[in-house]
């Protein structure tokens, strides 16, 4: 393998562990404050991708209409998590976590099937926009504009997270009910309604991370079952309710999984469990373990 | 049996029974099919609720030694001319085998990272028997898996079955009314306390582990010949939420509750697919208002209200009462 | 006394992320000894239990039961050699009933629990009602232990630990929760069983007049050290242990 081959694995692995970050730190997020494990988070991805092609569909402009469509899908995404927070899953946080896990399990079957209802069987595909058709070149090796600016959302979102929680109000007060829900029930502050803004985030970078995967591949039905194995396989590496360990595990799967994929196609996927199983074994709370903490 | 809650149950698996062997003569071919269905599915689930009701450690990768089961007799069944009987027990073997080696990882672990860790381990199976073609026929599966021709017979292999899932029942209550299983429930209650008084918490976790494993690949013994075909999707991590739901649904304190849960689940989706095929909406409905609607699952207020009556009879009954329990599963 | 002690710690220090809770414990206890650890809250007494017991591994020092090395077994094994416990706090299993809970410890000791396929119902139960008559549980052992009251769950766990059939006995806080007549009468059983079967008891114990009533010798904790170690008329006596106890109540 040559210098220029290896910086290109590199650089699309460390793209694909971006996307995989976007959608396990909202995961991470809602796992950390509301204390319940999403089985449906890469559901809502999938359904962030085919909104934004909707979106970019419906708008006829084949070769700008992205940059409408991703933020206009992440809105959208971010108005159903409030909904569903508001419907479902304020329902049951007082319930064991057996239950939470089976609504969230109930909810990968139902949205499966709406998807299924609304966009049909066909595989779609959004194109991408004219800006990042491009390459630039460095070492010899074509490095793709899309795979860089995938990278820059995702540290541009990770950065905002880490603003959001702990520059402003709002922030504060998530840190907060992290560590107590009564006590920021007992200040006055609308625990509720800071559950139903935080799965709204959540679901708002899930959407932007469906978003940016519709120009990578064609957008297909199921796809999301591998991915929120994956996603939970980052959430174990890095520590459950880690935030940094989200980035670094997803960074860990992304770049492993596109070495693994030259050497061993097929068993791609089976290389990440492995990691997993070692960082289990070593750190059994992962490597940023210190669980229940943004 | 011991007393009048235990004895109402006892009347309750009487009358199952009965109604198991009979209801074919009743029945057509298609519900017999269903019936069938059941009973494995049923023993899909019993098998899970070993490792959930009586250590209170919930797997989501149960599905891996169900489809391990499926795909060994699966194999035998189509490349080989050996008897089923030893088709099934190298599916309980190799089943076991897998939790053994799975096992060992999650017992060190408990709660939603036991969870995690079982599903993230369990897709291991499945992930192989998805991409290895030349063996396992990759998501083409496997087709013609036929049984011996004296089980060809719908209703001759319903009765096989029943056999060998009253057979399963029986050993496993056995194993949950043992020393051993007794042992699970003191882990389930206080895990702490039991190591205080002598007992390798982690190994007799593994050992029900494992047992969990081989009455999952027993279930998926059976089904490769009651399908005729099978897929890697049976090893996947949405199959194992099937048992999680049957065992919710029909109550997790009770060896046959799963059984019930299974019942239930797969009578409605003999009615429901009979009209759509969004078969995954309806029933995700079903259990987002179950959840929703009936903390505790279906037959949790049935249970309940039990309990409330054995506790009246016994605050009346001065003789010692013991062997019954008052609740579930402690998180 | 010129017998082999049943426990002896020897320089043993345990850290918790630089507090010291036991530095350099020296600590010998011989078979058939009815002694009592005291001092004040955050002396390290639960620690020197946890110690002995395997909760937590000792950074410094050893302990050793008999002729056994005790340093870096795990809880179950140190229990098998015949160390039980009772908790501070009860410790039992609340969905199990009272007989349940006491003939898991009588068939654990029965080394019966690898029998999967005879019933429980059957085994073990002369021990396990004995146990539960000399507790004073006898009507309770149909009932769900985690509905018990307070004084009837530390008696049950009291119970359990001594289903063990251990050679040493550690007892937490035994009479915490319990009225005066109770706690007497418990450590009046206690009592009875270190006179007649010569099992070894090593207790803490909140009241002084229990403490000074009941134990053969006291040990004072203090800081993690032991400051004073005797008969109680000495203990009484010594200088720093009226110190420490007047200097900090």
């Amino acid at each position: 393998m040559t210098a220029s081959e290896i910086l290109g694995q590199l650089l699309s692995g460390v793209s694909r562990g971006m996307v995989l970050f976007l959608i396990a730190s909202g995961l991470t997020l809602t796992f950390s404050v509301m204390n319940i494990l999403n089985f449906a988070h890469a559901a809502f991805w999938l359904v962030g991708a085919y909104v934004t092609w909707t979106i970019w569909h419906l708008l006829l402009l084949p070769a700008t209409g992205f940059w409408i469509a991703l933020p206009a899908a992440a809105l959208v995404m971010g108005a159903i998590g409030w909904i569903v927070e508001f419907v479902l899953i304020r329902r049951v946080y007082d319930r064991p976590h057996t239950e939470q896990l089976l609504l969230t399990y109930a909810l990968v079957l139902v949205i499966g099937d709406l998807i299924k209802l609304t966009w049909g069987v066909d595989d779609r595909i959004v194109g991408r926009p004219e800006l990042l058709r491009g390459y630039v070149e460095l070492l010899g090796a074509p490095l793709p504009l899309y795979s860089i600016f995938v990278i820059a959302l995702g540290c541009f979102i990770a950065a905002a997270l880490w603003w959001m929680l702990h520059r402003t109000r709002f922030g504060r007060i998530v840190r907060a009910a992290v560590y107590s829900r009564e006590m920021v029930s007992a200040l006055g502050l609308p625990i509720r309604r800071i559950y139903a803004g935080v799965l709204a985030i959540s679901l708002f970078i899930a959407g932007l991370a469906g978003g940016v995967q519709s120009p990578i591949s064609s957008i297909t039905l199921g796809m999301d079952m591998n991915v929120i194995i994956e996603v939970f396989c980052i959430m174990v590496i890095g520590g459950l309710g880690s935030l940094a360990g989200a980035f670094v595990g997803s960074l860990i799967v992304g770049v492993t999984y596109s070495f693994a994929i030259l050497v061993f196609p097929k068993m791609a996927l089976v290389l990440i469990f492995l990691v997993t199983a070692l960082v289990l074994i070593v750190r059994p709370w992962g490597l940023f373990g210190t669980p229940m903490r943004v | 049996m011991r007393d009048s809650g235990a004895s109402t149950v006892g009347w309750l698996v009487a009358a199952g029974v009965v109604a198991a062997v009979a209801l074919p003569f009743a029945a057509g071919l298609f519900w017999v099919h269903v019936f069938t269905e059941i009973l494995i599915l049923g023993l899909f689930a019993m098998s899970f609720n070993l490792l959930f009701g009586f250590t209170g450690q919930l797997s989501f990768g149960h599905a891996a030694y169900y489809g391990v089961g499926v795909y060994a007799t699966a194999l035998l069944l189509t490349k080989t001319s050996l008897p089923l009987a030893v088709c099934m027990a190298a599916s309980i073997v190799l089943a076991g085998a897998f939790a053994l080696a799975f096992g060992f990882f999650c017992v060190r672990l408990t709660g939603i990272y036991f969870s995690i860790l079982s599903l993230a381990l369990g897709q291991f199976v499945y992930y192989v028997i998805f991409n290895w073609y030349e063996f396992t026929g990759g998501d083409n599966g496997i087709q013609g898996v036929s049984p011996p021709l004296a089980l060809r017979d719908p209703y001759a292999y319903y009765y096989f079955t029943l056999v060998v899932v009253a057979a399963a029942s029986v050993l496993m209550w056995r194993i949950v009314n043992s020393p051993f299983g007794y042992t699970l429930r003191a882990i389930r209650d206080n895990a702490d306390r039991t190591r205080f008084i002598g007992i390798d918490v982690r190994r007799y976790v593994l050992i029900c582990f494992v047992i969990a494993g081989m009455f999952a690949g027993l279930a998926g013994a059976l089904w490769a010949p009651f399908a005729r075909s099978v897929s890697p999707d049976l090893a996947n991590w949405t199959q194992s939420g099937l048992p999680v739901f049957m065992t919710i649904l029909g109550g997790p304190s009770h060896l046959l509750g799963p059984m019930v849960g299974s019942a239930i689940y797969t009578f409605l989706s003999a009615f429901v697919t009979g009209f759509t095929v969004y078969w995954p909406l309806t029933i995700g409905t079903i259990i987002i208002f179950i959840v929703l609607l009936m903390p505790g699952g279906v037959l949790g207020a049935i249970d309940a209200a039990f309990a409330a009556r054995r506790t009246r009879r016994r605050a009346s009954n001065a003789e010692v009462v013991h062997g019954s329990r008052g609740e579930g599963v402690a998180e | 006394m010129t017998q082999q002690p049943i426990l002896s710690l020897s320089g043993v220090s345990k850290n918790f992320g630089g507090l010291q809770a036991s530095s350099n414990l020296d600590y010998v206890l011989h078979p058939g000894e009815f002694s009592a650890l005291i001092g004040s809250n955050g002396a390290g007494k639960s620690t020197f239990f946890n110690l002995i017991t395997g909760k937590y591994p000792i950074d410094a020092g050893e302990i050793r039961y008999r002729d056994r090395r005790l340093n870096g077994l795990r809880p179950d094994q140190i229990a098998r050699l015949g160390i039980a416990r009772a908790f501070q706090v009860s410790n039992i299993y609340p969905t199990l009933s009272s007989y349940e809970n006491v003939r898991q410890a009588v068939l654990t000791r029965q080394r019966r629990t690898l029998d999967f396929f005879r019933s429980a119902r059957s085994l073990g139960r002369a021990e396990t009602e004995q146990l539960l008559e000399a507790c004073g549980l006898a009507t309770l052992a149909g009932v769900a232990a985690g509905t018990l009251s307070q004084g009837d769950k530390k008696r049950l766990e009291l119970a359990v630990a001594l289903g063990t059939e251990p050679d040493l006995l550690l007892l937490d806080e035994p009479t915490a929760g319990m009225s005066g007549e109770e706690s007497r009468r418990i450590m009046a059983f206690v009592d009875e069983l270190n006179r007649s079967r010569g099992l070894t008891i090593l207790f803490t114990e909140h009241d002084m007049a229990l403490v000074f009533g009941f134990a053969r010798r006291i040990s004072v904790l203090h800081q993690g050290s032991i400051i004073a170690d005797g008969l109680p008329e000495d203990v009484r006596c010594n200088e720093m242990v009226q110190s420490v106890y007047l200097g900090e109540s």
